[in-house]
């Protein structure tokens, strides 16, 4: 399990990560929030191991992890990335030679990787726009494409960096349902956002970040009770904690149940 | 943006095998230097006709891309009829420019006839060729012709990137344009200076971002065509 203890990075003489501990298996989807420049993404990178911490480690089933060339490939084969930008992380011009770039850098043989480059389109809902060149995708397919080649890897974990930034309201919504059918076959995600309400939604479990260190973590129901600390942080409460917090709606996790909720005590009242 | 590219994509022979296409190509270009200038006049409106019907474009549409070579060919042409002489008797047509004769040659009209239809129909058949091969199966064909990995894993990257270089000079000039970066002709030298050094620096942040994709992706020095 991905997990990472007393974690500390500095770029030059800028502290930029301070003595952090997570623990990304406690839970199926981890979110990691906090404002700009608070460390999210250099956390990801630490954890996939381009970055190297000065002090610390990230621990792989309570190892730390391997830095030699052989180790970091073992790695990556169990965390892989998803970047924010699309257009930084898909090489080909054809969608089924850019998903099926990592297995075949690993030379995997060619059955499995046509296997695994239809579980990873279908899992991300790319098949009707599959023969389309690259270029003429719009950013949320390129964004789907980009989530395939890293799935296609079939990892156990996943880190998602801004996974709905940019995306209008339905290629949000695909999102989330693709967070879900990830999780159901048992892998774990992390996501690091600003989509407070993202990831109030689908996370079993959060962290606050804010200048480097975690200012706060646990469930999100509790983390994002505490009006005070979020702000301090750079963060507003998700609209359903706000309500329910303002005034006084039952605490839900979704707009579905909530709805549900307030429609049963309408019919009862 | 490049909507060229996309064409190829809905070509009715869009899915022939490429190698088929090229050997189409080749006798096309065959046809295209060896007929008469007649025949090459037919052939330019045979080879025409049959890129239209394939792309399902519109007669004006095709002859709008002939537009921008043609004015090159023209030049070139005009370039080939007049010659200058001594005498006027050799020349069809002449002025007298101080000893010399300017004018129309009857061979050099010849030779203009001659080149301006096979120049037209070698384009209409190289038109032909890219309008109607998508990318990868350009990538095929250069495979099977033994162009050497590193050229074609070049035109490959080349062909993805150029479409995000194209993009944000895009969106840098019209940034500036409506900034009135592009009002005055010293100005519009400014904010071109601006948008090429900015270009640059994205250029080398976003070589470092692919770089670490790459290593992620566990890039091993090859990109598998």
């Amino acid at each position: 399990m991905l997990s990472t203890q007393n974690l500390s990075f500095c770029y030059q003489d800028d502290t930029v990560l301070h003595g952090l501990n997570f623990d990304f298996g406690a839970s199926p989807v981890t979110g990691i929030v906090g404002k700009n420049g608070c460390g999210k993404s250099t956390l990801f990178m630490n954890l996939n191991g381009v970055l190297r911490p000065q002090q610390g480690a990230v621990l792989w089933q309570g190892k730390a992890i391997n830095y030699t060339k052989a180790g970091l490939i073992e790695h990556r084969q169990r965390v892989t990335t998803v970047f924010q930008d699309p257009e930084q992380q898909i090489f080909y011009t054809d969608i089924d030679s850019d998903i099926a770039f990592s297995l075949r850098n690993l030379g995997v043989d060619e059955a499995k990787i046509a296997r695994r480059v239809e579980r990873a389109i279908e899992l991300v809902d790319a098949q009707s726009f599959r023969h389309k060149p690259i270029q003429y995708l719009s950013h949320g397919q390129k964004k789907r494409v980009a989530i395939a080649g890293a799935l296609v890897m079939e990892a156990d974990y996943l880190l998602l960096d801004e996974p709905t930034a940019g995306l209008d309201p339905s290629g949000r919504q695909q999102m989330i349902e693709i967070i879900a059918r990830i999780t159901e076959q048992g892998k774990h995600v992390v996501i690091s956002s600003h989509d407070i309400d993202l990831i109030y939604e689908v996370c079993d479990r959060v962290y606050v970040m804010n200048g480097g260190k975690i200012v706060a973590a646990g469930e999100p129901g509790a983390v994002f009770s505490q009006a005070d600390m979020l702000r301090e942080a750079g963060l507003v409460q998700p609209w359903l904690v706000k309500l329910h917090s303002q005034l006084g709606f039952p605490l839900c996790k979704t707009e579905t149940q909530l709805f549900d909720a307030l429609r049963v005590a309408k019919e009862a009242g | 943006m490049l909507g060229i590219d996309k064409l190829s994509y809905q070509s009715r022979w869009c899915r022939v095998s490429p190698l088929r296409k090229f050997a189409l190509y080749l006798l096309m270009m065959t046809l295209a230097f060896t007929l008469p200038p007649v025949g090459q006049a037919l052939w330019l409106l045979m080879l025409a006709a049959l890129t239209c019907w394939l792309l399902r474009v519109g007669p004006m549409r095709y002859l709008r891309w002939l537009a921008v070579p043609l004015g090159f060919l023209l030049i070139g042409v005009v370039t080939i009829v007049f010659s200058a002489s001594h005498n006027a008797q050799s020349l069809l047509l002449s002025v007298p420019l101080g000893s010399f004769y300017i004018g129309i040659d009857a061979q050099g009209l010849l030779v203009a006839n001659q080149t301006f239809w096979r120049s037209l129909a070698a384009l209409a058949a190289t038109y032909w060729l890219v309008l109607n091969l998508p990318f990868p199966q350009l990538i095929i064909l250069l495979q099977r012709l033994r162009v050497p990995r590193l050229l074609t894993e070049q035109i490959l990257l080349t062909w993805r990137f150029i479409f995000i270089l194209l993009d944000e000079a895009q969106a840098i000039h019209r940034a500036q344009s409506l900034r009135f970066g592009y009002r005055t002709l010293p100005g519009s030298y400014r904010s071109l200076a601006m948008l090429i050094s900015m270009l640059f620096t994205r250029v080398l942040l976003r070589y470092q971002q692919m770089s670490t994709t790459l290593d992620v992706k566990l890039y091993q020095g090859d990109f598998h065509l």
